[in-house]
């Protein structure tokens, strides 16, 4: 079984007899209440996805991030995880040495936070190196405009687990795949993430790398996303519809990722590697513009930064593939490594174009989209169509 | 010269031959900018002899009654299983898996939960 990033598996949720003691200390300590991201964050800190992370990053770390894509120890990371407070609010009552309370925007008690540092945080640079723009079009830079400009770092004690409404008898913590993969004896396993429903060409690349391991884990990503994403539930049931019916059920999982989406690109495929292994995962599949928003990073980016670590540092093994379509000549999906035609042979119907179809009730060729799959979109497109001119009544 | 990178591939037929006049180092700037560029791709991967090694012994040869063998094949019908090797060691995974997921990170307890949890998602 691959070793966690940094060679042991995280656990920061206390045991009951702590559980205790802190749920009756929360009240008399100052409180701060988290957004979705820094909440899907916590969650994956404490149970051991974002290993070798016991909390959120300290200056050294965040620094070291930011312009090195390392911890300060120098293992690879790529994505700062930091809580961020607003000078003007609260801020200043946070005081190094401190625990503080943190709680959802439910008002649930969720973990404590041993302040070890309050520093402030270097939102431009931070957004020229982690999203390569600082253009408020990006959602990245988006959400840095919107949190507050000082950072609280230190080690988290997770009292509650996040409670999600939805999905959670698909939710599995790193140690739960990592059963799994231990009790059906899958060796090799490559993680597959997105945040999109699955057409025909995610599902060749998926195949393409399932031929050549023992296991796929369709591991969508279910934390935060833009709000002109296709909903989660939508995207899951795609999932489900595409599995049953497409895949071999002896090499396939299906589990949901917490993750809240940063649209860093390349970076962000790294970090998504780094996490898929603390899952247990040995391969990752990294696409074309992975992560990726608008035209702030090449197609192939997200390819070329894994070779600025070393192999043996990461660990897991990247995966990459190209463009891939329905080729008329070839009479099969294939890539643009593997195809020699040129792209009038190839059946390719953009996003928007795909939406349309969909919101018009027309299903897109069978070489695009699983029936199945179109089945899901259309209902959800119509009825959102239909709620919108509710609305504009 | 040898590329210190190990061979590099320029295409499937042909690797890149380097000048014997060109310090390691400069090649190695050179190489890592046309990699960046994508004009070259990165190292092949060579198994070295204990990889090799690995790999012949990565699988083993079962022998198991011909009669057991057809009964397998008829069973597996439409099931999905491409053949009945893929069964079989299905099968053998399973059993194995199950004596050996006494995991030191769990209790007892939490080894039930989890159970429980991946037989409702189907996958024990």
């Amino acid at each position: 079984m691959i070793s966690p990033h940094g060679g042991r598996l995280v656990n920061r949720v206390v045991d009951e007899k702590e559980r205790e003691r802190l749920t009756a200390l929360a009240p008399s300590l100052p409180k701060l209440t988290l957004n979705a991201r820094e909440v899907s964050d916590l969650d994956m800190i404490a149970c051991g996805a974002m290993s070798p992370l016991s909390g959120f990053m300290g200056s050294e770390d965040y620094k070291s991030v930011v312009d090195l894509k390392r911890l300060a120890k120098g293992l690879p990371w790529t994505i700062p995880v930091v809580l961020a407070t607003k000078i003007g609010t609260s801020h200043e009552i946070y005081l190094p040495g401190q625990d503080i309370a943190l709680y959802d925007t439910d008002d649930n008690f969720l973990a404590i936070l041993h302040l070890e540092e309050k520093f402030k945080a270097d939102k431009d640079n931070e957004a020229a190196h982690v999203l390569r723009t600082n253009d408020d079009v990006h959602p990245g830079v988006q959400y840095l405009k919107s949190i507050g400009d000082h950072y609280l770092g230190g080690e988290v004690s997770v009292v509650n687990r996040v409670k999600f409404g939805k999905f959670n008898n698909y939710r599995l913590d790193p140690k739960e795949t990592r059963f799994l993969f231990k009790h059906k004896g899958w060796e090799k396993i490559t993680a597959f993430q997105t945040r999109n429903p699955i057409h025909r060409a995610h599902e060749y690349i998926q195949k393409c790398a399932l031929e050549t391991v023992d296991a796929l884990l369709l591991h969508p990503l279910m934390g935060e996303t833009k709000s002109d994403d296709i909903p989660a539930d939508v995207r899951l049931e795609c999932y489900e519809s595409i599995l049953e019916n497409y895949f071999p059920s002896t090499r396939t999982a299906l589990s949901v990722f917490p993750a809240a989406m940063r649209y860093a690109g390349p970076r962000e495929a790294v970090f998504h590697a780094i996490l898929r292994k603390n899952y247990g995962c040995t391969h990752f599949i990294v696409g074309r513009d992975h992560a990726g928003f608008g035209k702030y990073y090449g197609t192939y980016d997200a390819h070329y930064i894994f070779n600025e670590f070393d192999r043996e540092e990461i660990d897991i093994t990247p995966m990459f593939f190209d463009h891939a379509f329905f080729c008329k000549k070839c009479g099969n999906m294939a890539s643009s490594k593997t195809c020699s035609h040129t792209s009038d042979d190839h059946i390719f119907i953009s996003g928007t174009k795909a939406r349309e179809m969909f919101a018009a009730g027309d299903v897109p060729p069978a070489e695009f989209t699983r029936p199945e799959v179109a089945e899901v979109l259309i209902k959800h497109y119509t009825s959102q169509n239909t709620a919108e001119k509710a609305a504009a009544k | 010269m040898e590329c210190p990178l190990g061979p590099i591939r320029v295409s499937s037929e042909c690797h890149l031959s380097v000048p014997s006049n060109i310090e390691a180092q400069v090649f190695v700037e050179i190489y890592r900018s046309l990699l960046r560029r994508r004009l070259i791709g990165p190292p092949l991967d060579q198994p070295n002899s204990f990889q090799k090694d690995a790999m012949k012994e990565s699988k083993v040869t079962v022998k198991i009654p011909r009669p057991l063998y057809r009964k397998i094949q008829v069973l597996i019908g439409d099931s999905g299983f491409n053949s009945a090797t893929d069964f079989i060691v299905f099968v053998l995974r399973d059993l194995v898996g199950r004596t050996e997921t006494s995991d030191g990170d769990f209790s007892s307890e939490e080894i039930k939960e989890v159970k429980k949890k991946l037989k409702n998602l189907g996958y024990l």
